[in-house]
C-alpha cells in the first residue's frame, strides 16, 4: 500500500501551481508592463478601481495591478530560470563528460578553470557579465547559465571518471560499440539522478540571481514584467505602499521553497549507491 | 608546506592577472560610449576625437590592454570619468566600509552558528534541531535584497528604531549586517550541527565517555576542535565572498562600500571605476581564498606530516 508522504508531495504541488500560473496566467489576465493609469496609483489591496473592478493585491506607483503583474512576472521568472538551468545543464554536462572521458591536459585545463570560477561569488560573476552586455531576455539567460555551468561540469566529470573505472564501460568498448554509444549508454545514466538534484538546487539559485539582477537594473528589459524590478520599484514607496515590494518577494520565496522541497524529495529518491553529490 | 605556499601564491598571482585581463576584455566589448556620456550630446566631432585620444581609446585594442596591464601593475587605473579623481584612490577609499561590513557580519555569523549548531547536534532530533533545520531552509529561500527591504520596512519605517541606510552611526550597521548574516547563519549552523554530530558518533568519543570524562569537557577538548575546522574554513571563504558579493545589499542600504560604487558606476558607464571595483573585489576573493587554504593546512594536523 503506497502511503502519501506529504513532505514529498508539497514541493511538486507548489511547483505545479507556479508552472500553471506561468503558462496559463498571462492568457487569462491582461497585463501591459509599460502602461500607466494615473487615476489609480498606489491603491492598497482590495481597493476598488475606477473601472469598478477590485485590485486584490493593490496597484503600484503607475497604477498597474500588482496581482496581474505578479502573474506576468511568474512567466519571466520561471521561463528565464528553467531555460538558464537547462542551458547550464547541457553545457556543463558536455564539458564535464568530455573532460572526464578524455582526461589529460584538456581535463586539467578545464577543471582548473572550473575551480577558479567556483571560488568566486556567483553574483559577482553575474554582475561582471551582465554589466557589459545589453539587457535582453536571452542575454540574462546566458549570463545566469554562465554562473552555474561550472558546478554541473564538476559533477559530470566526477561521475564520468567513476563510470569509466567500472568494468562495464571497458566491456562495452571492447565489444566494439562506438564511443558515443558507450557514453550515452553506460556513463550518462549514472549522471541523471545526481544531475537532476543539482539542477533543482541551481534553479533556486538562478531564480534568486535573476531577481537580484533585475533589482539592480541588470536583468530583463523594462518592458518584460519582473518580480525583481517590482521589488526595486516599491523601494521608493515603502512609507505609502508596502505591498509593492512585499508581495513579489513572497512570490519568489514560495517558488524557491517549492523547488527546494522538490530537490529534497529527488535527493532522497534518486541519489544512492554512493553516487555522491559534488 | 613551503612548496605548497609558493605554488599557491603563484596560482593566485596568475588568477589575478587573468581577472584583470578578463575585466579589460569585458569592458571593451561593452556597448555605450563613455566619451559620449562624458561630453554630452552637444560635443563636436573634434572634441570627441580629442577626448578619445586623451583617454587612449583610439589605440588598437591589444595595445590598450598592454598599457592597461602595465599601469595596473603600478596600481594606476586611470581617472574616474564621472568624478575626475584617480580610480585607485576612489575605490580604495570605499574598501574600509566593505571590510567593516563583512567583518562584523562574519563575527555575528560565527557567534550565533557555532553555539546553536553544537546545541542542535547534542540534542539531535529534538525541537531545536528541527526548528533550525526548517528556519535555515526558509532563510536560504528568501531573496537577500528583499529581506533587506523588509527589515527597512519594519525597523526603519514603521517602528523607526533604526536608520534605513547610510553609514553615519553604528546603528546603521545593524540592518545590513542582519541581512547579510541570515543566509550565512543558515548555512554554517547546519554545517556545525552535521560536523559536531559526525564527531560525536566517532569511536574515540565513545571511548572518552567510557573513561568517565565529564561531557562538557569532552565537548570542549575533543569535539569542538575537530568540528570547528570545516566551519572556520567555510567561514573564511564566506568572508571573501562578502568582500566580493555584498554589492546588492550595499546598494539596498546605501552603504558606502566598493559594491555600491560598482553598481552606481555601471549605471554611469564609468568604465575605469567599474574596472577598479571589479579588480579590487576579485583580488580580495583570491587573497582570502589563498589565506584560507594556508590556515586550513596549518590547523589540520593531517597535513603536517606531508
Amino acid at each position: 500500500m503506497a502511503r502519501i508522504v506529504w513532505r514529498d508531495v508539497a514541493g511538486p504541488a507548489i511547483l505545479l501551481c507556479a508552472g500553471l500560473v506561468a503558462v496559463v496566467g498571462p492568457m487569462l489576465i491582461d497585463f501591459d508592463a509599460v502602461a500607466v493609469f494615473t487615476r489609480q496609483r498606489l491603491l492598497p489591496p482590495f481597493a476598488t478601481l475606477p473601472s469598478g473592478a477590485t485590485a486584490i493585491l493593490g496597484t503600484d506607483q503607475l497604477g498597474r495591478d500588482v496581482f496581474a503583474q505578479i502573474i506576468a512576472g511568474a512567466r519571466t521568472s520561471l521561463g528565464v530560470g528553467v531555460s538558464a538551468a537547462v542551458l547550464a545543464g547541457l553545457v556543463g554536462t558536455a564539458v564535464g563528460v568530455a573532460a572526464g572521458w578524455f582526461g589529460g591536459a584538456v581535463d586539467e585545463a578545464i577543471m582548473r578553470f572550473v575551480d577558479v570560477q567556483l571560488s568566486f561569488p556567483s553574483i559577482l560573476i553575474a554582475v561582471f557579465l551582465a554589466a557589459f552586455i545589453p539587457p535582453s531576455v536571452l542575454t540574462v539567460i546566458a549570463v545566469l547559465a554562465a554562473t552555474r555551468w561550472a558546478a554541473v561540469a564538476r559533477l559530470a566529470r566526477a561521475v564520468t571518471v567513476k563510470s569509466v573505472q567500472q568494468g562495464y564501460v571497458e566491456a562495452a568498448l571492447v565489444s566494439g560499440l562506438p564511443t558515443w554509444r558507450v557514453v550515452s549508454g553506460s556513463v550518462l545514466p549514472n549522471l541523471y539522478g545526481p544531475l537532476l538534484v543539482l539542477l533543482t538546487a541551481d534553479l533556486s539559485l538562478i531564480i534568486l540571481a535573476e531577481a537580484s539582477l533585475s533589482f539592480i537594473g541588470l536583468g530583463t528589459p523594462p518592458d518584460v514584467p519582473s518580480w525583481g524590478r517590482m521589488i526595486a520599484n516599491g523601494r521608493n514607496f515603502l512609507d505609502s505602499a508596502w505591498w509593492i515590494s512585499t508581495l513579489p518577494g513572497l512570490a519568489i520565496a514560495s517558488v524557491v521553497i517549492g523547488i527546494g522541497l522538490t530537490g529534497e524529495m529527488l535527493r532522497r529518491r534518486l541519489v544512492r549507491d554512493g553516487w555522491t553529490m559534488i | 608546506m613551503i612548496r605548497f605556499v609558493l605554488r599557491r601564491i603563484a596560482a593566485a598571482f596568475f588568477t589575478t592577472v587573468a581577472a584583470v585581463v578578463a575585466t579589460f576584455v569585458m569592458l571593451r566589448i561593452a556597448p555605450g560610449d563613455p566619451i559620449a556620456v562624458l561630453l554630452g550630446d552637444m560635443a563636436s566631432d573634434e572634441e570627441i576625437a580629442a577626448a578619445r585620444q586623451s583617454y587612449g581609446l583610439d589605440l588598437p585594442i591589444w595595445q590598450q590592454m598592454l598599457i592597461y596591464l602595465q599601469k595596473a601593475a603600478l596600481l594606476d587605473f586611470g581617472q574616474s570619468i564621472s568624478q575626475g579623481v584617480p580610480v585607485a584612490e576612489l575605490v580604495l577609499s570605499r574598501f574600509p566600509s566593505t571590510l567593516m561590513l563583512a567583518g562584523v557580519t562574519m563575527v555575528l555569523v560565527l557567534a550565533v552558528a557555532i553555539p546553536v549548531g553544537i546545541l542542535g547536534a547534542v540534542r539531535r532530533g529534538k525541537a531545536l534541531d528541527h526548528t533550525t533545520a526548517t528556519a535555515s531552509f526558509v532563510a536560504l529561500s528568501l531573496p537577500e535584497f528583499w529581506v533587506g527591504i523588509m527589515l527597512i520596512l519594519v525597523f526603519a519605517r514603521y517602528l523607526r528604531w533604526l536608520p534605513s541606510g547610510g553609514a553615519e552611526s553604528v546603528a546603521a550597521l545593524v540592518l545590513p549586517v542582519l541581512t547579510l548574516a541570515l543566509p550565512l547563519v543558515a548555512v554554517n549552523l547546519r554545517l556545525m550541527t552535521t560536523e559536531t554530530g559526525n564527531v560525536l558518533r566517532a569511536p574515540y568519543i565513545t571511548m572518552t565517555r567510557a573513561r568517565g570524562i565529564p561531557f562538557p569537557r569532552i565537548l570542549r577538548r575533543h569535539v569542538l576542535r575537530n568540528a570547528l575546522i570545516p566551519v572556520l574554513t567555510v567561514g573564511g571563504i564566506q568572508f571573501g565572498h562578502l568582500l566580493g558579493g555584498a554589492a546588492i545589499v550595499e546598494t539596498v542600504f546605501n552603504w558606502p562600500g566598493v559594491g555600491q560604487l560598482l553598481i552606481r558606476s555601471i549605471g554611469l558607464r564609468d568604465y575605469p571605476v567599474v574596472q577598479g571595483c571589479l579588480i579590487l573585489m576579485t583580488t580580495a576573493v583570491i587573497v582570502i581564498n589563498m589565506l584560507v587554504d594556508f590556515a586550513y593546512r596549518a590547523i589540520d594536523p593531517r597535513f603536517r606530516a606531508g
